[in-house]
């Protein structure tokens, strides 16, 4: 448990005793409970006569009609002789058909039966594909037969986006935007050079453009924008309240509605930038320097990461020589170093299980002790923590692993000879956006924490970045930034 | 807290209810309170809880707490008191002072000015926790309070445990920001 975790923990228990002392469960409402289960009890003791209901002829013609009316809506559709109709209704004729002639309760028991059998994630995923894309040849993810405990193994095939024609489009979703009424795309346009996207703690996104910061809500809309007076490069990564912008001699932090809450000037332009709540760490060519608020809070000179992160609890891990024998030190909120060990190849780094983990590359350790705890199924480039779940990545492969065991849920590959260009998780783990390109293109999949497609997208550009936001896709682009529903 | 299980409780029905009443009412009235935050409310809430307990008591076969059970209880009942119309209507302030609670100045201090401004602190984070929307107080109230685990709070709430503990992370990092914001280091 963190210092916060802990403080907080005294400072609510002492404060809700305080505040509501003497407000109790007192033993005049006890024994009101008491009195009204008494009477509950009374009945069972000498059960009264049962009410007699009398129903005169007339209310036995209207029942029978409401239940008439009733069979009739619910009676299932049956083939009866001859019939044409629309496409759902052949079939319903053929499912009932392949069913052997069976009832209409029975099918559906065989199709809920069928359901329960499919629960492994790969052949759901099958499944929704089929419904999303009907007329596709080839599923948009290659999945093999896999037995129960095994991550779902997907292949990204930019190809089979094409494959799947123009319907396939956003068409997984594309009845859940008639029920809604949302627009299936909201576009906002803009001259100014898109950069960076990042989520904001309140599920707004901040989106950084070379001239203004702008948040926008889950559905695209403009809610603020702040003209930036320096040269903005990108978002700082980690897990800040508001929006943290890397400029050029300048770390600017924003809270959740766009207001400016914070500068940091640099010398020089640095090289990685982590931040954590109140805490901001700043490589550059000779050291890290890691600020509480705007004070220095410890400085490490000499040091040359190619990868730092912040703990919640002011931890750094900082990540060197990723090109030959990676070596991973750890140092606590006071800038004392904890652990010092080389590591398996893979520049991603990342703190685990609220800090008392750290992901290095295909590893992961205690970050006190050192112990390896599990290794990823590739050495990974990126890792994020999310929601019990670690998003790894690299160009070649992306996987959803458990936090605790490193058990993998889910790994796709760039099929085609592609290539993983991004991967971005929802604030829960729930939900995970890759883009992925090859020759053919470049597509952006959607894929749940079950290892099935929510949404696939054939893109005509590379996006500048992605998000998932509750259940919206949002796609910067260098046009701007465009917004899908992922309702289903 | 205790971990009364089934087991440890009278056979009779209506004496065991009467033990968790012992037990854990004022724990449910606290837990109805944060999220009505209505005393009168949460002390009807509070009753109804053990009133259902005991009808529903054949459910409650001990593979949880009978903490956990009466809390999924009282979490039920207040959602429901909460979705109705003609609560919305009613929906008090939230500020803690407005919802009946009467905060009275600590003097446990012996210094009058730093007892003031230790109780100011505490105020505003009373009346932060009361700010947060109802899945993030939930899980502040739950894990920091009643001292149930991000598993016994998905239990109780019915939510994921990724998802509490993700609500966790997020309650926590806006109450420091609240707390920083009012003034209060942290």
């Amino acid at each position: 448990m963190s210092d916060l975790d802990r403080e907080l923990r005294q400072a609510i228990q002492a404060e809700v005793e305080r505040s509501l002392e003497g407000f109790t469960f007192t033993p005049e409402m006890r024994r009101a409970v008491l009195e009204r289960i008494a009477a509950e009890e009374q009945p069972l003791a000498t059960p009264a006569p049962a009410r007699r209901t009398l129903l005169r002829p007339a209310t036995w013609i209207v029942a029978a009609a409401a239940a008439l009316v009733l069979a009739v809506k619910l009676w299932p559709d049956m083939p009866s002789g001859p019939r044409s109709g629309t496409a759902p209704e052949s079939s319903s004729v053929a499912q009932t058909e392949s069913t052997g002639g069976a009832s209409g309760a029975e099918a559906a028991a065989d199709a809920a039966a069928e359901s329960a059998r499919t629960k492994n994630g790969a052949v759901q995923t099958q499944e929704r594909n089929g419904e999303a894309v009907a007329l596709t040849a080839e599923p948009l993810f290659a999945l093999s037969a896999l037995p129960p405990g095994e991550p779902v193994k997907l292949e990204l095939k930019v190809k089979a986006l094409y494959a799947a024609g123009p319907e396939a489009q956003g068409a997984a979703q594309a009845e859940s935007h008639e029920s809604t009424g949302e627009p299936r795309v909201t576009v906002m346009s803009a001259a100014p050079a898109m950069l960076d996207l990042t989520v904001l703690s309140d599920g707004s996104v901040a989106l950084l453009t070379s001239t203004s910061l702008r948040v926008v809500d889950q559905h695209g809309n403009v809610t603020a924008e702040e003209p930036l007076d320096y040269a903005p490069a990108a978002f700082a990564d980690g897990a800040a309240d508001g929006a943290v912008v890397v400029g050029d001699g300048v770390i600017a932090r924003y809270g959740t509605g766009g207001q400016l809450s914070g500068v940091l000037a640099t010398d020089s332009a640095p090289l990685q930038v982590s931040v954590a709540f109140d805490r901001t760490a700043v490589a550059d060519a000779d050291g890290v320097t890691v600020y509480a608020g705007d004070t220095q809070a410890f400085r490490l000179r000499g040091m040359r990461f190619d990868a730092i992160t912040l703990a919640e609890d002011g931890a750094l891990a900082g990540l060197s020589d990723t090109a030959g024998t990676p070596r991973l030190r750890v140092y606590d909120a006071t800038g004392n170093q904890i652990l010092d060990q080389t590591t398996a190849g893979g520049s991603a780094l990342a703190f685990l299980s609220g800090g008392s983990q750290v992901a290095a590359g295909s590893e992961v350790y205690d970050r006190t002790s050192g112990e390896l705890l599990w290794t990823l199924p590739f050495a990974a480039t990126h890792a994020v923590a999310a929601g019990g779940h670690v998003l790894a990545w690299n160009a070649e492969a992306a996987a959803l692993l458990e936090e605790a065991t490193g058990q993998p849920v889910w790994v796709a590959e760039a099929g085609d000879g592609g290539v993983i260009l991004n991967t971005v998780s929802s604030a829960g783990g729930d939900m995970a956006a890759v883009v992925a390109q090859s020759g053919e293109g470049v597509g952006v999949w959607v894929i749940d924490a079950e290892g099935a497609e929510r949404y696939t997208e054939l893109l005509s550009d590379v996006p500048v970045d992605v998000a998932i936001v509750g259940d919206h896709l949002h796609i910067l682009t260098p046009a701007g930034l465009e917004v899908r529903s992922l309702s289903r | 807290m205790s971990q009364t299980d089934r087991a440890a409780l009278p056979a009779d029905r209506s004496a065991a209810i009467d033990r968790l009443m012992r037990e854990y009412g004022t724990k449910v009235l606290h837990l109805a309170y944060f999220y009505l935050k209505d005393r009168h409310l949460a002390e009807d809430v509070a009753q109804e809880v053990f009133i259902k307990a005991y009808r529903n008591w054949d459910s409650f076969r001990g593979e949880s707490s009978a903490y956990t059970w009466l809390y999924r209880i009282t979490v039920n009942l207040c959602r429901d008191k909460a979705r109705s119309a003609w609560w919305r209507r009613l929906l008090p302030t939230d500020d803690p002072r407005a919802a009946g609670t009467e905060v009275e100045p600590d003097v446990s201090g012996s210094n009058p000015e730093e007892a003031a401004l230790q109780s100011d602190e505490r105020d505003r984070l009373m009346a932060h926790v009361l700010q947060l929307s109802e899945p993030y107080r939930e899980v502040v109230i739950l894990y920091y309070y009643h001292d149930l685990t991000t598993v016994e709070i998905a239990e109780v709430t019915g939510q994921n445990e990724n998802t509490v503990k993700t609500r966790l992370f997020r309650a926590r990092a806006m109450l420091k920001q609240m707390l920083q914001k009012g003034g209060v280091a942290r």
